[in-house]
């Protein structure tokens, strides 16, 4: 047979047994599995993290304001669209609390073209109380159930209360014992918040559950686990009421 | 002559000899092939007997769609920040798996003012190119109608981007989602050329084409998509067909629905509502 034949078949056939041979190590095992395509990367599609928890996840810890929040005009708007994606909140710190409430509110109910006329919407330039940049939502609008006048009450009140209205001084005996080694960082009306996080004004469920879980070391901090270990299930209820019923708010 | 003939004839035989032999070297080898294939497919087998992708979740239990009620939407683009947060879209106004367009007809003209939150004006409003906010530019105008349009990948039944991928890097999930696979797409974009919606974008860092998912990996653990989860109007709704109560039946039964582009064929399984006939 011809020489040049007989090379040509050979390559060929050397060809097919690399094919072959190259199929097998590079073509990934999950390849064809279900079609044209990777099955594998099925898998990998669905293993991510959810970053938004949604509700239910906010309220194993924030009860009273979850039940405040669903009873309100507001219940469409879920607690992650303001605070932002929960994440892993609470072992990677607080969420914010919006700091432009201005901006954020406005960008659902500023009046504009094209918004249904469903949503309540307002004219910045002619609303009632003219803010000029200066007076937040919050002012008069309680975030958590805004309507003013309705059912829904007004968050205000809370943050007239001066702090000489809560001055520590009618302390229980066992309440002095129990926040004598909170007040050397938190300060005595819990609003320190230069070298820890503030307390007053915080829910008490937060509280609890945190306290319970510096104490069993969930929490790793090593002051808190030190001061935390000693105290009993109804020390920490009666510490968190305590600061849960502080007026909450920068130090004046 | 004579041995020219000879040559002639045993050069014949030893070619079909050596031909014979070629002939049945092929079928050994497509055979070998044909086994390869077939070990892959016994693979498979036992892979789809169990549940997939994951142990809670069978793909071939659900269908999913997603329903979007333009006569709802506020446009205020918490839906376009939940999807950059959920899945990791670079944070400026050119980078976006799903944004919202705003169609305004100006008294005295027909054709509508389009924008969404990459318009230079919007970004300004919004103070930087991390935050979303349409730019409040027509409140002193006269304005005939106006109306805000979420817009996001159709997950078509027939997807172009499926289509023209060369590598098998881009396919359609047995529950309806069209995914991209990170590890086999090699950057080239024709599937994002090939999108009729626009609904592909590249992604920069990972230097793979990127688009919405509908967040397959909440759905696939019971979650809503980030963006369905977020609005606070109800204009996007997500569900599974194979359930007769969920929310997108409902949508679709007591609705008069709309598709994008419905000519080029490619079937969407995004359904709209309230839209106009600019709309594409």
């Amino acid at each position: 047979m011809p020489a040049h034949i007989f090379r040509l078949l050979l390559l060929l056939a050397t060809f097919l047994i690399l094919a072959v041979i190259a199929r097998h190590y590079v073509l990934d095992p999950s390849y064809y599995q279900f079609g044209d395509y990777r099955g594998d990367a099925v898998i990998e599609e669905a293993a991510g993290a959810p970053q938004f928890r949604g509700p239910a996840y906010c309220q194993m810890c924030h009860v009273e304001r979850h039940t405040e929040w669903s009873a309100g005009v507001h219940v469409n708007v879920k607690c992650e669209v303001c605070h932002g994606a929960a994440r892993e909140h609470p072992a990677d710190g607080p969420l914010p609390k919006p700091d432009d409430t201005i901006k954020l509110c406005t960008a659902c109910h500023e009046a504009m073209p094209g918004r249904p006329a469903a949503q309540p919407q307002i004219v910045v330039a002619e609303h009632p109380v003219k803010h000029d940049g200066a007076l937040p939502c919050l002012t008069c609008h309680n975030p958590h159930s805004p309507k003013i006048g309705g059912q829904e009450t007004p968050v205000a009140a809370e943050a007239a209360v001066t702090p000489e209205a809560a001055a520590p001084a009618q302390l229980s005996p066992r309440l002095v014992v129990l926040t004598a080694p909170c007040t050397p960082c938190h300060g005595a009306d819990g609003r320190n918040s230069a070298m820890s996080a503030a307390l007053a004004g915080s829910e008490s469920t937060v509280l609890i559950r945190q306290l319970q879980e510096y104490r069993s070391g969930a929490l790793q901090q090593p002051v808190m686990n030190a001061v935390t270990k000693s105290l009993s299930d109804e020390d920490i209820t009666d510490l968190a009421e305590h600061y849960a019923s502080l007026p909450g708010g920068p130090t004046p | 002559m004579t041995r020219n003939s000879s040559k002639d004839k045993s050069g014949r035989r030893a070619f079909l000899r050596t031909a014979g032999k070629a002939l049945a070297g092929a079928v050994g080898g497509g055979a070998l092939l044909a086994k390869s294939v077939a070990q892959d497919e016994g693979d498979g087998g036992d892979a789809a007997a169990k549940s997939f992708p994951t142990e809670d979740y069978d793909w071939t239990e659900h269908r999913w769609a997603y329903g979007i009620d333009a006569t709802r939407c506020i446009g205020c683009l918490r839906c376009v920040e939940a999807c950059k947060t959920e899945n990791g879209v670079a944070g400026d106004a050119h980078h976006f798996r799903t944004w919202v367009e705003r169609y305004v007809y100006l008294e005295g003209e027909d054709k509508a003012q389009v924008d969404s939150h990459s318009d230079p004006q919007n970004i300004a409003a919004s103070g930087s190119e991390s935050e979303y906010r349409f730019d409040n530019r027509y409140k002193d105008e006269k304005v005939t109608k106006a109306f805000f349009v979420p817009k996001m990948c159709n997950q078509c039944q027939h997807p172009s981007c499926v289509q023209v991928c060369p590598v098998g890097a881009t396919f359609r999930t047995e529950d309806g989602v069209v995914l991209v696979d990170e590890t086999y797409c090699i950057g080239c974009e024709y599937c994002v050329q090939a999108c009729p919606y626009g609904a592909r974008y590249f992604n920069e860092e990972t230097r793979t084409s990127d688009k919405c998912n509908w967040c397959y990996h909440r759905i696939t653990k019971g979650l809503l998509p980030a963006c369905v989860e977020v609005c606070p109007v109800g204009a996007r709704i997500f569900g599974d067909l194979n359930e007769p109560s969920s929310p997108i039946n409902e949508f679709i039964d007591n609705n008069r629905i709309h598709v994008l582009k419905p000519e080029t064929g490619n079937a969407p399984t995004c359904f709209y509502v309230g839209i106009d006939k600019e709309v594409s």
